[in-house]
């Protein structure tokens, strides 16, 4: 007869590492509310500190090491890390969220050393399976994965997205900037993600060069979020000048949440032509904000987007060119995209994944 | 939410973004030349791009090896005489990527 296991004092997460205005570190401090809400003591130890976290992490080195039916951890994987060693080596019950390991081709070139923690990911992956009771990922792609590795229990628990990046209100000071860009005529095209050769913001840059010869030539392309390394951002900047596009292309990093409020609501559409993705939140905040989609139809972004958006099968800049012209001169097209958009956005709200998370956790307390 | 529209034809939008890419194409309007000449553009970026850190984490190297090998009086010197190789070095460089530029007709 098998009884359930006794109720931990604390759930404490482990991440490799954790950065301000990023997917996974959202999902994890929201994460920590939630445990928090059912009572667990819950703490953030992570390997890397990026800025911003102050306070709110702590260094992986001062994890406490209780008593295994005292504390069990939950590890956010993402990447190839030693962070996973101290994870295994708890006594107690492991669970893990799986967000996806961007694989080592797409990143090797640019940032090598992120190339072999990709390739660790992908084998730590497989090790982890035996060791974790209870697995839960962000889409039904990256569960299958999970699957596929021999992972004993899995479920889809949607991405945690940070309330501020759909409720935020846009910065005036942006938004009149945006807004004046506007006036001038010409669309706007939207991307929000890391600057990262995995994103391939190069072919959006492509698409948006066929798109300003044929369609319209006060186009705009806003790419917004910060860089993942210092070459690809280079190399898109000196690719943007030597298409002629600097005056229209705004590399805009990362920036605060009411200014990306704003780039949001100056879009006219996102567009996604990202190459690995294993969720893509702000695809989500998108329809969400009622911006239309126009998306390559790869990995996780096929769910993602569902019925919600245009997914296209390849990133031919023509076709994407004509897709977004669909978008941007057929208003009632607009307005079917919106409201479909906004439903699939419904799928993804911050309340119902925050219900998949405290059931996903309640689940995993009533196993033997 | 009370749909305010017809259905949404996702097929026949993709549809009409095919033919209307393909219409692109066979009229010229975008043809296999922009593309090639936007992927080269990228490529050229990218070597560039890269080239950077690359010359950047030799430097450290060098100046790693430098501080084990000279005496520290020797350093100042050292370094003026590397500044010098390297102004030296880009400006050759410069003028061997120019030369190809101009070889390749751009």
């Amino acid at each position: 007869m098998s009884t359930m296991a006794r109720r931990p004092e604390r759930i404490d997460q482990i991440i490799p590492a954790i950065v301000e205005h990023d997917a996974v570190s959202n999902h994890t401090f929201e994460a920590q509310r939630l445990l928090r809400s059912m009572g667990f003591v819950s703490e953030i130890y992570a390997r890397i500190l990026g800025p911003g976290v102050e306070g709110r992490v702590h260094p992986l080195a001062e994890l406490p090491q209780l008593a295994g039916d005292r504390q069990w951890l939950l590890y956010q994987h993402s990447i190839g890390s030693p962070a996973a060693d101290a994870f295994v080596r708890h006594q107690g019950r492991r669970l893990l969220d799986y967000h996806n390991v961007t694989p080592a081709h797409l990143v090797e070139r640019w940032i090598p050393p992120l190339g072999v923690e990709s390739r660790l990911g992908r084998v730590q992956l497989a090790e982890l399976a035996p060791k974790v009771a209870y697995a839960f990922a962000d889409s039904g792609f990256n569960a299958a994965e999970l699957t596929e590795n021999g992972f004993a229990v899995v479920r889809v628990v949607p991405v945690l997205i940070e309330s501020g990046n759909i409720e935020a209100t846009p910065d005036p000071v942006a938004m009149a900037r945006l807004a004046a860009e506007k006036r001038a005529g010409g669309s706007d095209w939207l991307f929000v993600g890391q600057l990262a050769p995995h994103k391939a913001q190069h072919d959006i840059v492509k698409a948006f060069a066929c798109y300003r010869r044929n369609y319209d030539g006060k186009a705009r392309l806003r790419l917004v979020g910060r860089e993942m390394g210092n070459a690809y951002r280079d190399a898109l900047r000196r690719f943007v000048a030597a298409a002629g596009l600097s005056d229209a292309v705004d590399l805009a990093g990362s920036v605060p949440l009411g200014t990306l409020a704003a780039y949001y609501a100056t879009a006219d559409v996102f567009v996604c032509c990202s190459d690995h993705e294993g969720f893509c939140a702000p695809i989500v905040e998108a329809m969400h904000r009622k911006i239309p989609v126009v998306a390559y139809s790869v990995a996780a972004v096929t769910e993602t987007v569902g019925e919600g958006g245009i997914l296209l099968p390849d990133k031919d800049p023509a076709l994407v060119a004509a897709a977004v012209r669909e978008v941007n001169e057929r208003p009632r097209l607009r307005a079917q995209l919106v409201e479909a958009g906004q439903r699939q956005a419904a799928r993804y709200s911050l309340d119902g994944a925050r219900k998949a998370f405290v059931a996903a956790i309640s689940e995993a307390l009533t196993l033997p | 939410m009370t749909p305010s529209t017809d259905a949404l034809d996702l097929d026949g939008v993709l549809a009409a973004a095919t033919a209307e890419a393909a219409a692109l194409r066979t009229s010229g309007r975008w043809s296999q030349v922009d593309d090639d000449r936007l992927a080269e553009a990228f490529e050229t970026a990218a070597t560039q791009a890269l080239r950077v850190p690359a010359l950047a984490e030799r430097s450290t190297e060098l100046r790693r090896i430098a501080r084990k090998v000279l005496p520290a009086a020797a350093r100042p010197q050292a370094r003026r005489a590397a500044a010098l190789a390297d102004r030296l070095a880009r400006i050759a460089f410069e003028r061997l990527e120019h030369t190809i530029d101009r070889s390749r007709g751009r």
